[in-house]
């Protein structure tokens, strides 16, 4: 131990930090690449690391009806929540970025209180008002609840790229004689995409991954991470371990597109 | 004309104006109407009707219940002993790191915060159950303390505080590091070569430059996640195993298990309160920490 932290000392701070740094970010991957030996595994229960490999797992999630129906539930209310939350949220960053310059801060604070509250605050209010209006048990209304949950998320970040946006180039296309929907179509538009995807991308991903309003709106079925919760309680088989390997393997190469995207559009 | 005069003719002019329609401020408060009635309806309408419902009749006994049982009361303690511990350790954590992301070159750094953001665009419960594996009595971790003789033989590490602990640290480490990464992004190198040029030490520059100037950035991030691990439902329910009790297993529990919905809704109330109050007190630190560094 004390040779270690002669050389530590040896190399100065910056040789520390940057073992604190990669201990920090081995902490943070280390449970993702955990996953990926267990989903190959050939044994009957959760082993690590497993003694024999098969796609068992992968069959079994492909085979079972249930996983799949969990899924495309899953996928379509993250799809109509990521919609529902763009369509209000930009016309909302673009008020509260143009015409309300005096209550633009106060609304928008006010669009960030979903954020603060706890999500099960939130599935215990919102589900005595789906009972009352029988939306318990209807994917609508974990959608509509789901919008109300990413609606901050979208606007933070439609609000930054819309902050970051040069408004002359607006007037500029007023100027020019585009109505204020042309300018913001043609001009404004095409040029936050990226802000767009990012906000599309963090809601989709936000809904499709939250556990507690769908725990309280589904009733009998289930969503993906519903499914995923009560499988865990139940049996930890590693059939999740093969359902976390597919989302992480999803999720990378969608960040590595939008990353390129990204460095296109700065181009 | 007198300057009273003038004045009085301006702040006629500033309280007439915005009588006058004003189409930029119609056309604003019409692309916000939409979203602001949504947010009404589907937030306001049934967070209000909730804590309506949980005092019910004008009957504070729900509340009562909380504040003179000693177990409800402990439970708020706790969770927020855990949220206190979950926030301290992802700030140690996250300033070594914000640190080394300031000195590395842009492809480390680029590398770093790819490491930070990918397990935010992870599933929880997925990170939740490469934990449950992780710590589990067969797992890796037992394996390694084991091997260097730490343990004699396997420790259950899961169902326990130490679990919840590390759990939520993992999926909150990324809302610490982002507000914290955008004040150290902003601190002048001038200033740390010309303190280390007159001979401060490292610990001095860290206290009296590094710290002082990334004040704004921690508070941000200390705010964000202490009320958001206020609310975590996942990891307790998951990696506590029933040992950790925590204010969202007690309202899941008062809802599912006894449906008893207006204490429930007396319980959201009170963590609500908790999560405001925090937030308040924090706000009123960083302002004033601000106001008294502000230079003069």
């Amino acid at each position: 131990m004390t040779e270690v932290m002669n050389w530590l000392r040896a190399k100065g701070p910056g040789m520390t930090l940057t073992l604190l740094a990669w201990l920090t970010m081995l902490f943070l991957v280390a449970p993702l690449i955990v996953v990926v030996p267990i989903s190959f595994s050939g044994g009957a229960y959760l082993q690590f690391p497993p003694e024999s490999y098969s796609l068992q797992w992968y069959r079994g999630y492909f085979q079972d009806p249930t996983w799949i129906a969990a899924t495309f539930l899953s996928l379509r209310i993250a799809l109509v929540a990521t919609v529902l939350a763009l369509v209000l949220g930009f016309p909302f960053a673009l008020a509260i970025t143009r015409g309300l310059k005096r209550w633009g801060q106060g609304l928008e604070r006010l669009s960030m209180a979903p954020m603060i509250v706890p999500t099960i605050v939130y599935s215990v209010s919102v589900y005595s008002l789906f009972s009352d209006l029988s939306l318990v048990g209807n994917w609508i209304g974990i959608a509509l609840a789901h919008t109300v949950y990413c609606f901050p998320f979208a606007v933070v970040v439609l609000v930054a790229g819309l902050r970051k946006f040069d408004l002359t180039q607006e007037d500029a296309a007023r100027g020019l004689g585009a109505s204020r929907l042309t300018a913001v179509r043609r001009v404004t538009i095409p040029q936050i995409r990226s802000s767009f995807l990012s906000a599309g991308f963090l809601c989709f991903i936000m809904s499709f991954d939250e556990l507690v309003i769908s725990m309280f709106l589904s009733g009998v079925f289930g969503t993906l991470p519903k499914k995923m919760f009560d499988n865990i309680r139940l049996s930890i088989d590693p059939t999740i371990a093969a359902v976390s390997v597919l989302e992480i393997t999803v999720v990378i190469v969608v960040m590595a597109f939008l990353l390129r995207m990204n460095r296109r559009m700065q181009m | 004309m007198s300057d009273a005069t003038h004045a009085k003719a301006d702040s006629f002019r500033l309280r007439a104006f915005p009588r006058q329609l004003n189409p930029e401020l119609l056309a604003a408060l019409l692309l916000a109407a939409p979203a602001l009635i949504f947010l009404a309806v589907l937030f306001l309408y049934p967070m209000l009707s909730l804590f309506a419902e949980s005092l019910a009749g004008g009957n504070l006994g729900n509340y009562q219940r909380i504040a003179t049982a000693p177990v409800y009361v402990a439970v708020f303690l706790n969770t927020l002993k855990i949220a206190a511990i979950v926030t301290v350790v992802d700030l140690l954590i996250a300033f070594p790191l914000c640190l080394y992301m300031r000195g590395a070159s842009p492809s480390a750094r680029m590398t770093a915060f790819f490491f930070v953001l990918l397990p935010l665009w992870t599933s929880q419960l997925v990170r939740t159950y490469a934990w449950m594996v992780l710590l589990g009595r067969n797992g890796p971790i037992n394996a390694f303390l084991q091997s260097i003789g730490i343990f004699s033989e396997p420790v259950n590490l899961l169902n326990s505080e130490f679990a919840v602990v590390i759990g939520m640290v993992h999926i909150l480490l990324p809302f610490m590091v982002l507000p914290l990464w955008s004040a150290v992004e902003r601190i002048d190198q001038a200033l740390v070569d010309a303190a280390q040029g007159m001979g401060a030490s490292r610990l001095s520059v860290l206290r009296r430059i590094l710290l002082p100037l990334t004040v704004q950035g921690i508070m941000a991030g200390v705010a964000l996640v202490f009320t958001l691990s206020v609310g975590v439902f996942i990891m307790p329910a998951l990696l506590g195993g029933g040992r950790v009790p925590v204010v969202p297993l007690l309202i899941e529990q008062q809802t599912t298990r006894f449906l008893n919905w207006p204490f429930a809704g007396a319980l959201s109330a009170v963590l609500l309160a908790v999560v405001l109050l925090t937030f308040w007190l924090l706000n009123i630190v960083i302002r004033r920490i601000t106001v008294t560094r502000r230079p003069t």
